[in-house]
């Protein structure tokens, strides 16, 4: 919360518990940003996020949003969103600050190659994975001087900048966010397709699902990054970079129905729980 | 007799007509009026049921519906998701098609995601609507006063109880 503080961007989380449930809540995890009650759902409903999939009479969980995150600029206009179909996964800290600052490229430092080479360096925004939150991978490359890359779509035969992680169960990874594309017409035709050139950034969402055997608390994140450059005249073959990342995960917050150590924290939830079911069910 | 119904308009729709039928009393209408950002209906009485050409609304679908019986009908379809099944039985739980495992079967309770397409409120590019609600000590919440002139982020979780 210091980098949204420091960065004067308001914050807010909303849910459909009662406001002592909340209040209990922020006091056991020293949340210091704004926690919002809406026990009818109202404003829920009003964004038109219900989640309707949930019958009417499915207690306590008739009421609950699609979740998801806004974020808007001075003015009030929504300049990003972030909604994803399973339910558990979260935008990051590192995802939503980028955003709410509107941050154009991660820093990041290219490997030393030859001169005249394409420079790709693999790093992830921010300190660790945790399981449920995104974080995303960052591909950097820098492209020399009068050569470029395909985007997608790449024309029939040859192939655009991707990222392709080795298979690993633990790992969530969800659609590469691209940088936009600038056309290039190929000297002397018509041929005209999707380039990247100069300096830009893939960025690949990542989460991690859950427990790790053994207490591990790193995974390994490998896999290769895939291009074709070309100049002007001609094109190379099509070229890859594998990396391979040893990153550390961060224990997930107790949570106080399902672990000894959140119960301690929060020792009035089961109650919380029965009060939001019985209510519930008593307005049906 | 008059009833008052406010709510937060969270998004601009063109020319939708909405049509409010009273299931018990088909002569009693709402008539729509009221500041840009705002729904306000008054119930009044007339014959039948009254269709009102407007140039925002809210999803009625959604729209919770007061203490009397009232129904109301879109002429748009509402956006209508898919339920996410797919999930094994695991060791310690249900394991989800990305791999979470939880105590509940995926497609069920707090564990209904959508397959496929699903609302996800207001678009980017559009204004936030305001939000009134409670914190967590009880106070009256208005966002546009609170926020002011910073840039926020604003979510929206399912719940911190369970």
């Amino acid at each position: 919360m210091k980098y949204f503080d420091a960065a004067d961007i308001a914050v807010y989380a909303l849910s459909y518990d009662e406001a002592d449930a909340l209040r209990d809540f922020r006091d056991a995890h020293g949340i210091t940003y704004t926690l919002l009650s809406d026990p009818d759902s109202d404003v829920i409903r009003s964004f038109g996020i219900l989640n309707t999939l949930i019958d009417t009479t499915d207690h306590p969980w008739y009421g609950i949003p699609y979740p998801g995150t806004y974020v808007v600029n001075p003015e009030g206009t929504i300049t990003h969103k972030f909604f994803d179909n399973n339910l558990a996964v979260r935008a990051g800290p590192e995802q939503l600050l980028r955003a709410a600052q509107g941050q154009p490229m991660l820093e990041s430092k290219a490997n030393e190659t030859a001169p005249d080479a394409i420079q790709v360096s693999v790093a992830l925004d921010g300190n660790t994975l945790a399981s449920t939150v995104q974080k995303d991978l960052v591909v950097s490359f820098s492209v020399p001087a009068g050569r470029h890359v395909y985007a997608e779509p790449a024309p029939r035969g040859s192939m655009a900048v991707d990222v392709v992680l080795d298979e690993n169960k633990r790992l969530v990874q969800r659609r590469l966010v691209r940088p936009t594309s600038a056309p290039h017409t190929l000297a002397g035709t018509s041929e005209s397709f999707q380039v990247h050139d100069g300096v830009f950034e893939l960025r690949l969402p990542l989460t991690v699902n859950g427990g790790f055997g053994g207490g591990s608390t790193e995974i390994s994140v490998s896999g290769e990054v895939r291009w074709q450059s070309c100049d002007n005249e001609v094109c190379d073959i099509p070229a890859g970079q594998r990396f391979e990342l040893q990153l550390a995960v961060a224990e997930s917050p107790a949570v106080a129905l399902r672990s000894k150590r959140g119960a301690v924290l929060e020792p009035n939830a089961m109650e919380h729980f029965q009060r939001m079911s019985e209510r519930r069910v008593g307005t049906d | 007799m008059s009833h008052q119904l406010t709510s937060v308009v969270p998004r601009i729709k063109e020319n939708i007509t909405l049509y409010f039928a009273h299931q018990k009393n088909p002569h009693d209408f709402f008539r729509y009026e009221g500041p840009e950002g705002k729904l306000v209906a008054t119930l009044g009485e007339d014959q039948g049921a009254l269709a009102l050409d407007i140039t925002w609304g809210i999803p009625l679908h959604q729209l919770r519906t007061l203490g009397v019986d009232w129904q109301v009908q879109d002429t748009e379809d509402g956006m209508r998701p898919e339920l996410e099944t797919r999930g094994t039985q695991a060791e310690n739980g249900w394991q989800d098609h990305d791999g979470f495992i939880g105590p509940i079967r995926p497609g069920r309770g707090p564990r209904s995601d959508p397959r496929g397409d699903f609302p996800t409120g207001p678009a980017v590019g559009e204004h936030i609507p305001n939000v009134r609600c409670s914190t967590t000590d009880g106070a009256s919440f208005n966002l546009q006063e609170h926020r002011g002139d910073r840039p926020a982020v604003f979510i929206f979780f399912r719940s911190a109880v369970w």
